[in-house]
């Protein structure tokens, strides 16, 4: 029953994080948010054509931490494979993954979407996070000292979308992938909580990152910031504290459980 | 690049329940982290407790404090803590809801008089904090409201009776002053932890053998300490969480998962 006089610590020093479509959006604004609490971060992403994703690696050198780019396509076993070894061949360790990489897909409903689109939706947004957490899982079991594994689900996979209007309804593919990276965070909370690696995940609402339909639009951004209580969509850096704050030991005693980054949209 | 910030200098903080387990912890974490904590009990002092060293710490972290006996259920007790806090440090900008009883025996056995109770201190205490704090927040255009639910307002906790009930009621009252007060740039949150070892506990924590096996039942394998609540209550406090409302976080070491 003791009281503890310490603030909680929300360092990531020393530490070593992958987080995956870090090329631009949450990732890239989580991988050097990571960097800043300093950690060293091996960025992935499916498109390196253009050097965004060496950029960003730069970007986290600048930041006095170790850096490493990758071409991964995260629906691919060999390509995860060879993400995880040449991060562990490069910084020895593993102590954070963020699953981030993500599509969305055809917006159509579910009657009109076809089986190319469902297949390649779910392959990248929930057998790429299942890829992923099973390769870097298996690098964290082993090694002994635990582990955090952060996944970004939205708030579509928690509810059917709706900004008022039937188009945000279109997503019902990606919805349905997210709704399994939920259920994929409470298995593996339940799996690994014994090897005291964490798993959390984060549902946000609409982000203005380059996949939003509030991208370059700020009508729409507009629109959907009215039904939202707090008046205004997400920013990427709303998302990357809160993964800072699931990747620290503030939130030791925090696993399987689903934040919700939605400016109490869903409430 | 961004620096999310977990600082609460210069804010204005009451922690209800502050004499002693998570209040107490939460309290002396936020002057930590940079707040001004007023803090409030019902029993200004017990044998074991007392709300006066817990306002003497806060100051000692170099804070102002202010400790002020108060029966949350009593809409009297509240509009005076209120109006002290007020008095004294001009502003509030975080109200932890944490007060809180538990106990009593199964619900088809509980006495009326003891289910009026908890929920009286469970759910309507927290209803009449949050309402006459709430009021300035709506004039200043800011503030953040914190309640300690419990993982026993999600999962039905057969040893728990009318609490889980009041632990729900806090989930939407949450859910509900998120929704009314978001306009006005008030944050509402709850925080839901499983059991955690405070004298709510002590039974429990008196046996090693039960204590074992129920620290079994928790992916994490072991119950929580105060000190686990302590992180999240900074997180949904700070900027760090600025779009963060009517949100429940779990702190319950997987075992809802």
């Amino acid at each position: 029953m003791s009281t503890p006089i310490s603030a909680p610590n929300f360092s990531l020093e020393g530490k070593v994080a992958i987080v995956t479509g870090a090329r631009r959006g949450m990732g890239k604004e989580i991988a050097l948010t990571f960097a800043g609490a300093g950690t060293d971060v091996a960025i992935c992403d499916v498109v390196v054509e253009g050097g965004e994703l060496e950029a960003v690696a730069k970007e986290i050198q600048g930041l006095g931490r170790r850096s490493l780019a990758m071409q991964t396509d995260i629906s691919k076993k060999v390509d995860v494979d060879n993400l995880v070894q040449r991060t562990m061949d490069e910084f020895g360790v593993i102590d954070i993954l963020v699953n981030n990489a993500g599509i969305t897909g055809d917006r159509l409903p579910i009657l009109e979407s076809s089986e190319e689109n469902y297949d390649s939706v779910l392959n990248t947004n929930l057998k790429g996070y299942f890829l992923c957490s099973q390769a870097v899982g298996k690098r964290m079991v082993e090694r002994g000292k635990g582990g955090k594994i952060i996944n970004i689900a939205s708030i579509f996979g928690v509810e059917v979308g709706d900004y008022g209007r039937k188009v945000e309804t279109d997503l019902g593919v990606y919805s349905i992938s997210k709704a399994g990276v939920v259920m994929l965070t409470r298995v593996l909370a339940s799996e690994l909580g014994s090897y005291n690696i964490r798993v959390n995940a984060i549902a946000p609402t609409r982000v203005l990152t380059p996949m939003s339909l509030a991208w370059d639009n700020p009508e729409e951004a507009k629109r959907s910031s009215a039904y939202i209580p707090l008046g205004r969509i997400a920013y990427p850096d709303d998302i990357a504290a809160a993964a800072l704050f699931l990747a620290s030991d503030a939130s030791r005693y925090i696993s399987g459980d689903t934040l919700l980054l939605e400016g109490g949209q869903l409430a | 690049m961004y620096v999310p910030s977990f600082s609460l200098e210069g804010k204005v903080a009451i922690v209800t329940g502050g004499k002693r387990g998570i209040g107490k912890a939460i309290a002396l974490a936020f002057a930590e982290a940079g707040a001004d904590v007023a803090v409030s009990t019902r029993v200004f002092k017990d044998a074991v407790d007392d709300l006066g060293a817990v306002a003497e710490e806060i100051q000692r972290l170099g804070r102002r404090s202010l400790a002020v006996q108060a029966d949350v259920t009593r809409k009297g007790d509240v509009d005076n803590l209120v109006q002290r806090v007020m008095d004294e440090f001009g502003v509030i900008d975080i109200l932890v809801n944490n007060a809180g009883i538990s106990g009593g025996p199964p619900l088809i056995e509980q006495p009326e008089d003891e289910w009026d109770k908890t929920i009286d201190v469970d759910l309507k205490g927290y209803y009449l904090c949050s309402q006459a704090v709430a009021k300035g927040m709506v004039e200043r255009k800011r503030g953040n409201i914190i309640s300690i639910a419990s993982a026993a307002g999600i999962r039905g906790f057969s040893d728990r009776n009318a609490y889980n009930i009041a632990k729900a009621g806090v989930i939407m009252l949450t859910k509900v002053l998120a929704r009314d007060l978001g306009k006005y740039n008030v944050r509402a949150n709850a925080i839901a932890p499983t059991m955690v070892k405070t004298e709510m506990i002590r039974e429990l924590m008196e046996d090693p053998q039960a204590s074992a096996a129920e620290a079994r039942r928790i992916p994490l394998g072991r119950l929580a300490e105060v000190s686990d609540i302590v992180g999240p209550a900074i997180f949904l406090a700070s900027d760090a969480s600025s779009y963060i409302t009517g949100h429940t976080i779990l702190v319950d070491g997987g075992q809802l998962a």
